[in-house]
């Protein structure tokens, strides 16, 4: 299913005739899990693909980024008990 | 009602008020924000019952003709010791081994429909975590990776002809065929 | 929520879940000012297919490069300049005439980053990480791939730490072109197994 045209799509570069976001909170959700990797878990991607595996599991149908969102509101629960920056 | 029904998987389960607090926390934040306060304690009780035993979450969501959330699992795992990294493959290339069988209630990276199959290393990788224990608390064991190649006629009634799938597994997950 | 973009539309309620995480984790200081740009900008324009289609057609005209290449394709990787998350631990697996390997990531979406960049929909979606590892000559035949009976196909499960890249086989008819003419010949696709140049 592709997503209507927005001018944001206009000058995004293609490469290989495939944008790696179909929309802005596609990129958004996806910087935000590389953020908590890397400033919460110093870089160890394990527990965030701990809980994709499981958020795809839980709801297969799911839209892909759908379920990467769910995986980092899991993963976010979690940080209370971690040490923060 | 929700909360009548809190009380009576109270009774059942014998569970403390704290057991009670910590399932509603382990609500999933997207639905515990967005759903009543009755939502919740109906939750809570559901969750406790299903991990008491005293219910299938299919049950319940066969009762309530959908999904029915539940909480997340607890956080807080026991401590456990699980034992010394390995740092030594028990397995080469060549050597036939067949994937575990069992089925662990929490975090694994073995696929399912490997399970109990037998297979042949094909690589012998690096050592790394394992996300089954690292999924669990703060303990951690390193053991070395394979590459486990399985023919498709074995993995499936209706595998196809000259298809091989290579699969990446745990020391663990293996044992010898 | 910042605005990148224009948004004609109320927000979707994903949108909102996702505006709520970026407020909480802001708030929490683990996202410092420009990152979400920065990783915006790097995913989509830096890191991508054209970084594995160099490392494919320096294959192609050096066979030293190429045998280091599957010996140890991380390093190989590596004197291309490419490396990083998701790509620590990389094999290249190698296209012949009787031989087509194919990359599938069944549990999720492991993907080797710095050479492909992000994963296409279709890889991430249900029906490929199911299929292909139950039916790969048939899925491939509708994807555009179809294979002899007498291929063999290898498919690699990305479940632990190792990513994969497919080397195609080599175009006949293309001696004579620059390492450049020959990268500009690879697909992302070809470099995953779905396809065949």
């Amino acid at each position: 299913m592709s997503a209507p045209l927005s001018l944001s799509d206009l000058d995004l570069p293609r490469r290989n005739g495939e944008l790696a976001f179909d929309a802005p909170w596609q990129s958004t959700v996806f910087a935000l899990a590389a953020a908590v990797i890397e400033h919460a878990f110093g870089g160890d991607r394990e527990p965030f693909r701990q809980q994709l595996i499981a958020a795809i599991a839980a709801q297969p149908g799911r839209p892909y980024w759908e379920s990467w969102t769910a995986a980092l509101e899991a993963l976010a629960q979690t940080l209370p008990d971690r040490p923060m920056p | 009602m929700a909360r009548a029904l809190l009380v009576v998987v109270a009774g059942a389960v014998k569970a403390s008020g704290g057991e009670f607090r910590h399932s509603i926390e382990r609500m999933e934040p997207g639905h515990y924000l967005t759903s009543s306060y009755y939502e919740h304690w109906l939750t809570a009780a559901a969750t406790l019952a299903v991990e008491h035993g005293l219910v299938t979450h299919s049950e319940l969501e066969a009762r309530a003709g959908g999904w029915f959330p539940l909480s997340g699992p607890v956080l807080a795992p026991p401590v456990v010791d699980v034992g010394p990294d390995v740092d030594t493959p028990r397995f080469d290339v060549g050597d036939r081994v067949r994937v575990r069988e069992w089925h662990p209630p929490g975090h694994t990276r073995c696929p399912g429909y490997i399970r109990g199959k037998n297979g042949t290393v094909v690589r012998v990788d690096g050592i790394h975590s394992v996300p089954d224990i690292e999924a669990h608390g703060t303990a951690r064991r390193r053991e070395p990776t394979y590459s486990v190649r399985f023919d498709a006629a074995d993995l499936w009634r209706d595998g196809q002809r000259g298809v091989w799938v290579h699969v990446d597994l745990w020391d663990s997950y293996l044992e010898r065929s | 929520m910042s605005v990148r973009g224009y948004h004609p539309a109320p927000a979707s309620p994903v949108e909102q879940r996702v505006a709520a995480l970026e407020a909480l984790l802001t708030e929490r200081g683990l996202v410092p000012a420009g990152f979400i740009e920065e990783i915006t900008r790097r995913y989509e324009s830096e890191i991508g297919p054209m970084n594995g289609t160099k490392v494919v057609a320096r294959a192609w005209v050096d066979p030293q490069y190429k045998q280091r290449l599957l010996a140890d394709g991380t390093a190989a990787i590596a004197e291309l300049g490419f490396g990083g998350p998701e790509g620590d631990h990389m094999v290249v697996v190698e296209n012949t005439p009787g031989i087509h390997n194919v990359i599938v990531c069944t549990l999720c979406s492991c993907y080797p980053w710095p050479v492909l960049g992000l994963p296409p929909a279709w890889y991430k979606d249900p029906p490929y990480r199911a299929r292909l590892v139950r039916e790969p000559r048939t899925l491939l035949a509708e994807m555009g791939c179809p294979l002899p009976d007498d291929v063999e196909i290898r498919v690699w499960d990305s479940s632990a730490e190792v990513r994969y890249l497919v080397l195609p086989e080599r175009p006949p008819g293309t001696e004579g072109m620059t390492e450049a003419e020959l990268a500009d010949l690879v697909t992302r696709d070809s470099m995953i197994g779905a396809a065949r140049l």
